[in-house]
């Protein structure tokens, strides 16, 4: 075990360097604070301001997810770099939990990053629900990007691939107010539930943990975790 | 003591009858297509089973670099090897150790702006910080330059001389001439050792037909008109080959670039003459005495050459 958490560590370290050092990947990120700062100052101080704080998290946690996770893996597939890993004595998934956590690093700083530039105060949030809630949502994006990076031969694939996925999750919810098919729909999803979280939160009501937003959240996370589960198994075994 | 043994190894359509065993210590290199090798590799890792025939690793400690492995090209070269040293939990210092793979200067510099050389030799310095017990290359040298070739020669010296095997495959029996001294090769079906001597030869056509000569039967090799001539018993053959090329591929047979358009067979030559100032030539053995120019800067080597 401890083996094994020294080299999710050293994953951990390299994945981080090699994502700070890539732009492509970090655009999600800096346009959702980016997004949120600019609409922050346009927008009156209101109930917008949730609307606007819950569109730059799915920017973050649902389209920086899904993008960091499939563009990373595919990266390693196309220039070849996983092999020395497995041959370095670094199982799959020692790779994927440092990965995971590096990309859950640079999100999660992002998403306390975009309170204050949205001009919200922090006693407006649970802080706690939000980390909880960013948290658990980054795994299933994540989780979700690796689908896709696992599928994809190379970067551009994984490109063409994601977009659907992340139009679905990341842009598709921006939209729930203005048709009730696509709000009933978004519900079910787990960015769905980030973006009523982030609404309730800074309504005056303030957010509860109800059961079918619990079980939804769990469902995602599973499906997602043993559809992985699935196909790296598939990969690996790929054979003549 | 053997490292590993292949036991008449079968993969359909890919390998036949692989039959080999590797000791410690040993210089060996092996003549396989990438494809081969590949599906050796692939056996060796257990991602399948062989068709026939089984692997019995006596190691734990072997790695393998393929010839499509990458690096990660943003990072610097000292980031890099810090990663895998952590890894391989080594305590070497990488600055130390960078002066055996040449790389000593290159460590603050980001592993995509290295040269092929470079590149390799960093795959060569990745490998050793996990201190294998044997290390199992493909087609390392591939399209380098000689210069370049003597250069990662000596790496893998340095780290034979550090008691690991460095077993290498090639499809390129003058890349594996370089660097071992047994070379087996497939022939009929069977792992067959190699005798350096009837491997190589090069071919000339010539009247419409064409012709091959073994490396010793070649006098020198004349540059005309900007193609490249064998002479070979008071004949001239010609040939599509370049004389850099010719350079590279001769260099392990005794033959010396004497001059801009000529490369000579030292074994043939029997005088260096000086027939005016700074001007000197080669004369060679046999019933012609045929004679060579010699460059000025090239006398103290070829001295230098033919006392060995």
């Amino acid at each position: 075990m401890k083996l094994a958490m020294r080299k999710i560590i050293i994953v951990f370290w390299l994945q981080l360097q090699l994502i700070i050092k890539n732009m492509t990947l970090l655009i999600a990120p800096l346009m959702s604070i980016g997004y949120v700062i600019v609409f922050g100052k346009i927008v009156i101080k209101g109930s917008s301001l949730g609307y606007f704080l819950s569109i730059g998290m799915l920017c973050n946690v649902a389209m920086g997810g899904i993008m960091m996770s499939s563009m990373s893996l595919a990266a390693e597939k196309e220039k070849k770099t996983l092999q020395f890993l497995w041959d370095s004595s670094v199982s799959p998934t020692e790779y994927f939990c440092g990965n995971a956590l590096a990309i859950e690093a640079i999100i999660v700083i992002t998403s306390l990053i975009l309170i204050p530039a949205g001009g919200i105060r922090l006693e407006q949030i649970s802080l706690v629900n939000y980390l909880i809630m960013t948290i658990i949502c980054t795994l299933i994006s994540i989780l979700l990007g690796y689908i896709v990076g696992i599928i994809s031969p190379n970067q551009t694939v994984a490109g063409i691939i994601g977009l659907p996925v992340m139009f679905f999750f990341a842009v598709l919810p921006m939209f729930k107010i203005f048709s009730q098919t696509v709000y009933q729909i978004v519900s079910h999803s787990y960015s769905g539930i980030l973006m009523k979280f982030i609404a309730v939160s800074l309504s005056k009501a303030s957010y509860h943990w109800s059961v079918s937003d619990i079980g939804t959240l769990i469902i995602w996370f599973l499906s997602t975790l043993i559809l992985l589960i699935l196909l790296t198994n598939f990969e690996l075994k790929k054979g003549k | 003591m053997d490292l590993i043994e292949f036991d008449h190894v079968t993969k359909k359509d890919y390998l036949e009858d692989f039959d080999l065993t590797i000791a410690s210590q040993q210089k060996l290199g092996i003549k396989l297509s990438h494809e081969e090798t590949m599906t050796l590799f692939d056996l060796i890792q257990k991602r399948y089973l062989p068709t026939d025939g089984s692997i019995n690793c006596k190691t734990d400690s072997l790695m393998i670099e393929r010839k499509d492995n990458g690096l990660y090209e943003k990072m610097k070269v000292k980031a890099y090897l810090s990663i895998f040293k952590r890894l391989a939990d080594n305590e070497v210092d990488i600055y130390v150790k960078a002066k055996y793979f040449f790389l000593q200067n290159e460590l603050n510099k980001r592993i995509e702006t290295l040269s092929d050389l470079q590149k390799e030799l960093l795959k060569l310095f990745r490998m050793s910080l996990f201190n294998p017990d044997l290390i199992m290359i493909e087609s390392p040298m591939h399209d380098f330059s000689i210069e370049e070739s003597e250069v990662y020669t000596k790496a893998i010296n340095n780290i034979r001389n550090d008691g690991i095997t460095a077993a290498l495959f090639s499809s390129s029996v003058e890349e594996l001439l370089l660097l071992n001294s047994e070379i087996y090769q497939m022939i009929d079906g069977h792992l067959t050792l190699l005798n350096k001597e009837t491997t190589f030869k090069l071919s000339s056509h010539k009247d419409n037909q064409q012709f091959f000569f073994e490396p010793k039967e070649i006098d020198f090799v004349e540059s005309i008109n900007g193609i490249s001539h064998f002479k070979v018993q008071s004949k001239y053959y010609p040939t599509n080959l370049t004389m850099n090329q010719l350079e590279q591929k001769l260099n392990n047979y005794g033959f010396y670039r004497c001059h801009r358009s000529y490369l000579v067979n030292l074994n043939r030559i029997s005088e260096i003459t000086n027939y005016a100032k700074n001007s000197y030539g080669l004369i060679l053995n046999g019933p012609q005495h045929d004679q060579v120019p010699l460059s000025r800067t090239k006398v103290d080597e070829i001295k230098h050459l033919l006392k060995r």
